[in-house]
């Protein structure tokens, strides 16, 4: 299961930015390294951190920020 | 063991590690060339085509196996050199094939080598699949998702009836997913997010029902498109613990149809007993075999 600050670390990991630089409310917009790489790194850590689990939902990729990505996750029981 | 196969490159060698230095710094750079794959691609230059990468393949073929007979020949290729005929007309007469061949042409992108096959284990007769791309030609200026991925290359495969057999077979295409890669006036554009979506969402989820319908203990390896390094490290961390999962993106590129036939090329060591077979691309679609090779 992974908690919101586990998300940030995961998200600030994939991007290769400092965990200071994002915060729960950072949207792809606000971040300049979340690009379309960066978002498909994100997916990719996701995934992994879930065992695949995450790649059932549909409209994860289409996620525009941490809040909206995390609310899916716990949607379907993937975070806490 | 090669004899039933060959490749030819594009000769022109592109440095796509100082490129993307240059225009994205060495940071930046390293981080693109960490998710796309290769350093260095190769692409035609203006002497060479599609038909041409095809003809040099098959020659090489030939000189070391004279003895390859075959009654159907399949063509597959996004860049026919002409709107019609298809390149396996010109390709059988440039190569002074038999005018009683079976002449097949078949537009189909990364899944292209999969359906090829499919095809010619229907046939009653061998056959010849030739997969030949030259997406630099569809690519005007550089555009970072697409000049850092794609390689210019051909491969021809001879498909044996007595040595190779499709055992099952699955494909499937996701509705209005076309404009995600394509190709429009000779502009190549692709949105990688997209596609790595379809992977996630679509292929692997296919893939793990393929390989739990066909719970076999002799099927060890899984060869898979070579789309880009992320997917294929996306793959090897699902299925690397059962499967093992040649790759050469680092070294060759996304070479489209061909990528399947070079990878196998590349890792003639593990194209044995049961193997499957994963293409997945343009469309968006994706093609799936299980094949059993008789040694």
């Amino acid at each position: 299961m992974l908690s919101k600050q586990k998300l940030i670390k995961l998200i600030s990991n994939s991007l290769k930015i400092s965990e200071d630089e994002i915060s729960f409310d950072s949207k792809i917009n606000h971040i300049e390294e979340w690009d379309s790489l960066g978002h498909i790194t994100i997916m990719f850590a996701i995934d992994k951190a879930t065992k695949g689990k995450a790649s059932k939902i549909v409209k994860l990729n289409d996620s525009n920020g941490i809040e909206a990505i995390y609310k899916l996750l716990k949607k379907n029981n993937l975070a806490e | 063991m090669k004899n039933f196969i060959e490749i030819a490159f594009g000769s022109k060698k592109i440095n796509i590690q100082n490129i993307c230095n240059k225009k994205f710094g060495k940071q930046k750079s390293n981080l693109i060339l960490s998710k796309t794959g290769p350093k260095f691609i190769k692409i035609c230059n203006s002497n060479e085509n599609s038909l041409t990468l095809a003809i040099k393949a098959f020659i090489k073929l030939k000189n070391k196996n004279k003895k390859i007979n075959f009654k159907n020949l399949i063509f597959v290729t996004e860049n026919n050199i002409r709107n019609y005929p298809g390149n396996s007309f010109l390709f059988a007469s440039k190569c002074n094939l038999s005018e009683e061949l079976n002449l097949f042409d078949i537009n189909s992108g990364c899944t292209g080598f999969v359906d090829a096959i499919k095809l010619a284990d229907k046939f009653k007769d061998n056959t010849l699949i030739v997969c030949s791309e030259t997406y630099s030609k569809n690519i005007s200026q550089f555009q970072r998702n697409v000049s850092t991925l794609f390689s210019d290359a051909a491969a021809v495969f001879f498909y044996d009836k007595n040595k190779f057999k499709v055992i099952n077979e699955k494909s499937g295409y996701k509705k209005n997913t076309y404009d995600f890669i394509t190709s429009k006036n000779k502009n190549l554009t692709m949105n990688g997010k997209k596609v790595f979506d379809f992977v996630r969402t679509v292929v692997k989820p296919q893939l793990s029902n393929h390989l739990k319908l066909n719970k076999s203990k002799s099927i060890k390896k899984i060869f898979i498109h070579q789309a880009s390094k992320v997917i294929i490290d996306y793959f090897k961390i699902l299925f690397k613990s059962k499967y093992i999962i040649p790759t050469n993106i680092v070294k060759r590129g996304n070479t489209v149809s061909a990528t399947i036939p070079v990878l196998i090329f590349d890792n003639i060591k593990h194209f044995k007993n049961e193997i499957i077979l994963c293409g997945f691309g343009v469309g968006l679609s994706y093609s799936l075999i299980t094949l059993k090779i008789n040694d």
